[in-house]
């Protein structure tokens, strides 16, 4: 079954790209470039996993990863962030907000492709 | 009976006066008897009035020596006494008194005369008393005077018509580190810096209003110039005429230095701010640069994979494409560096540590540039508190210099030490960095941290890297120095403050090696 994958960042050119890279893989990737839009979008769609951006007009990202772990379906689902900084405020409030790994900006694209395999293969293996 | 000395002089006058009139009235009555005679006896009558002419002529002399001893001893002693009292008072003598009792007016002009020796004889010993008594007064204020220009820190200089030094308290002494005998009797002006020309100015400024205040300028020391406040007065005597002049020195050098330091630090706050705007602006364009250049290279990134071969023109025009994305990214990861978002964290760790970490990952290209590194680190070196990874990228950038100024040249050999220093009333961890390049050239050293100053090929360098370590450093409470070498290359120098030190200092100001300078 082929694995959904939600990705928000308020950059086009991240979504674009990063939406790119990770369909060659064979993933579905849906974007969104708010993050109200991509709680929408995660209630009507089940995703596998989910990568935001943090800092993005509007809702932030700690805020969209609080507001997914409290719909049921989200309750474990893996949710990537990527960070601008790779200071530890950062780490330690996504933390608290429930997310699973951080990626700092630049993001080698190889390193996200890893990350992502590994974490849905866990994923599957879990359940 | 009355006797002769009782009486007043008029009567001894009219005394005298009869006795002297007497004879000569007798010789007249005796001539008159003897012309009526002659007219009897015509023959013995000029044997008579020659008798008689003969008697009042004796009588004459006999009188006429009575007199003088008479007026010499009534008038003409003690007349003479008097005049001898009178210049034993004009020799001083004021004790000695005339006696003479003669009770006449002469006897009176004793007494008046000896009242007023008496009375001048109090007066000059008043006179006396209240000179000593000024005179003593004066001693004590000018004892006061003098100690209080002798101790004032300040120099006070007395010059005659001619400006020749007349007098120099010790507060000038001391400011030009001479002695007074070396300076009596010079021209003042050779103590001003801007000689002649100065002491024509101050002079026709003193002429102008008599005095002057606050004027600053240098005079010349044994050692150097000092910086002085002066204020200055023409002399006069009573008559108004000038005598020279009064000039009073303030040494200014600490107020100088402490101007000179509120500049420095008041400069290096400037440059803080500065530096923080610039950080943010820095920062602020990065994060844009960041995720373009991070979505271009995820694209090529596909490309490429998706390139069986990319030894093909796409492939090597992909390849240039990576290596523009690579720089860029270089660009944006230093300029993140710069702007230091992450936080430092501080730790008690040994300043070896990061050092022998850069040299580890720096060491082998440094080899294969046939590069000789001479290493002295101490192993006896306090703790400092530092951020390991932070001071690495301190130490790899400074290294980093070297190699580039080392680069080409024929002799090629790094220096690094690491040691223990005392600095003015702290330690200080010193790290070392030489190198035997071309050294930094004087009219640019101030401009080596500066962020973006750079003198290497586009593409080199960016310029980031000292500024960089200098805000690191800065944030270490430490500082960095450069100087040349003797062999004409750099050495730069990376002074930490000690755990101990900083623990010291605790509670009072933060220690840090910046103020320790100079
Ligand atoms: N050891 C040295 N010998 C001679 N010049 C030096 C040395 N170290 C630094 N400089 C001079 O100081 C300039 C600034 O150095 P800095 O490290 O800040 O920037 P950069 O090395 O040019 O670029 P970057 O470090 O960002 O790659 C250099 O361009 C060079 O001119
Ligand atoms: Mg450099």
């Amino acid at each position: 079954m082929q694995r959904r994958i939600l990705l928000i960042d308020d950059d086009e050119l991240i979504l674009l790209a990063l939406g790119e890279l990770i369909s060659t893989e064979g993933y579905e990737v849906v974007t969104s470039s708010r993050g109200r839009d991509g709680l929408v979008q995660a209630q009507e769609t089940d995703f596998d996993l989910v990568i935001t951006d943090i800092i993005m007009p509007g809702m932030q990202g700690f805020e969209v990863c609080r507001r997914l772990r409290d719909l049921e379906h989200y309750h474990s689902t893996p949710i990537i962030m990527l960070t601008a900084k790779s200071g530890d405020e950062d780490r330690r409030k996504g933390m608290a907000a429930g997310a699973d790994h951080f990626l700092p900006k630049p993001i080698d694209p190889s390193d996200l492709l890893d990350l992502i395999a590994k974490t849905l293969s866990r994923e599957s293996a879990g359940s | 009976m009355i006797r002769f000395r009782d009486l007043r002089i008029r009567t001894k006058l009219a005394m005298t006066f009869i006795m002297v009139l007497l004879p000569l009235l007798a010789v007249q009555a005796i001539a008159l008897l003897s012309q009526s005679g002659l007219q009897q006896s015509h023959n013995s009558s000029l044997v008579h009035v020659e008798f008689y002419t003969g008697l009042s002529f004796m009588v004459s002399i006999v009188l006429a020596i009575t007199l003088t001893l008479a007026m010499n001893r009534f008038l003409a002693r003690p007349l003479e006494q008097i005049t001898r009292a009178a210049a034993r008072m004009a020799s001083g003598d004021l004790r000695y008194e005339v006696n003479v009792d003669t009770g006449d007016e002469i006897g009176e002009l004793a007494l008046a005369f000896n009242l007023m020796a008496r009375q001048i004889r109090d007066k000059t010993e008043n006179l006396e008393k209240l000179i000593g008594e000024r005179t003593e007064e004066l001693q004590v204020s000018r004892e006061k005077y003098r100690s209080l220009v002798e101790s004032t820190v300040d120099g006070i200089v007395t010059t005659d018509r001619h400006g020749r030094i007349t007098f120099v308290n010790r507060g000038f002494e001391e400011m030009l580190g001479l002695g007074r005998e070396e300076m009596l009797g010079n021209e003042i002006w050779r103590y001003y810096e801007g000689g002649m020309a100065r002491a024509r100015d101050i002079m026709s400024l003193l002429r102008e209003k008599g005095h002057f205040s606050y004027l600053e300028m240098e005079i010349i020391g044994k050692d150097r110039n000092i910086p002085i406040r002066t204020s200055a007065s023409i002399l006069r005597d009573a008559d108004g005429n000038e005598m020279g002049t009064l000039g009073h020195f303030s040494d200014l050098t600490a107020r100088k230095k402490l101007e000179a330091d509120l500049k420095a630090a008041q400069a290096k706050l400037v440059q803080t701010m500065k530096l923080r705007a610039l950080g943010d602006l820095v920062s602020g364009v990065a994060h844009e640069i960041n995720n373009p250049l991070m979505a271009s290279s995820t694209i090529i990134h596909l490309m490429q994979k998706k390139l069986d071969n990319n030894d093909n023109a796409e492939g090597r025009r992909l390849e240039v494409l990576s290596r523009c994305n690579q720089r860029i990214a270089r660009i944006v990861n230093h300029l993140r560096e710069f702007s230091r978002q992450e936080v430092m964290e501080l730790k008690e760790m040994d300043v070896n540590e990061p050092l022998r970490n850069a040299l580890l990952i720096t060491g082998q290209q440094l080899l294969n540039m046939q590069m000789e590194i001479l290493t002295d680190l101490s192993e006896e070196l306090p703790s400092i508190k530092g951020d390991p990874n932070h001071l690495e990228q301190v130490f790899l950038d400074i290294i980093g210099n070297a190699r580039d100024a080392m680069d080409g040249r024929e002799i090629r050999v790094l220096g690094i030490k690491s040691h223990l220093a005392q600095l003015q009333n702290r330690q200080a961890v010193v790290v070392a960095i030489s190198d035997t390049g071309p050294g930094i050239p004087a009219e640019i050293r101030d401009k080596i941290f500066e962020p973006f100053f750079t003198t290497k090929e586009v593409g080199k360098g960016t310029g980031l890297g000292l500024a960089i370590s200098y805000g690191i450093i800065e944030e270490h409470g430490g500082r960095i120095e450069v100087e040349d070498n003797e062999n004409g290359g750099a050495t730069f120098r990376i002074l930490l403050p000690t755990v101990m030190d900083r623990q010291q200092a605790h509670g009072e100001t933060p220690s840090t090696c910046n103020d320790a300078s100079s």
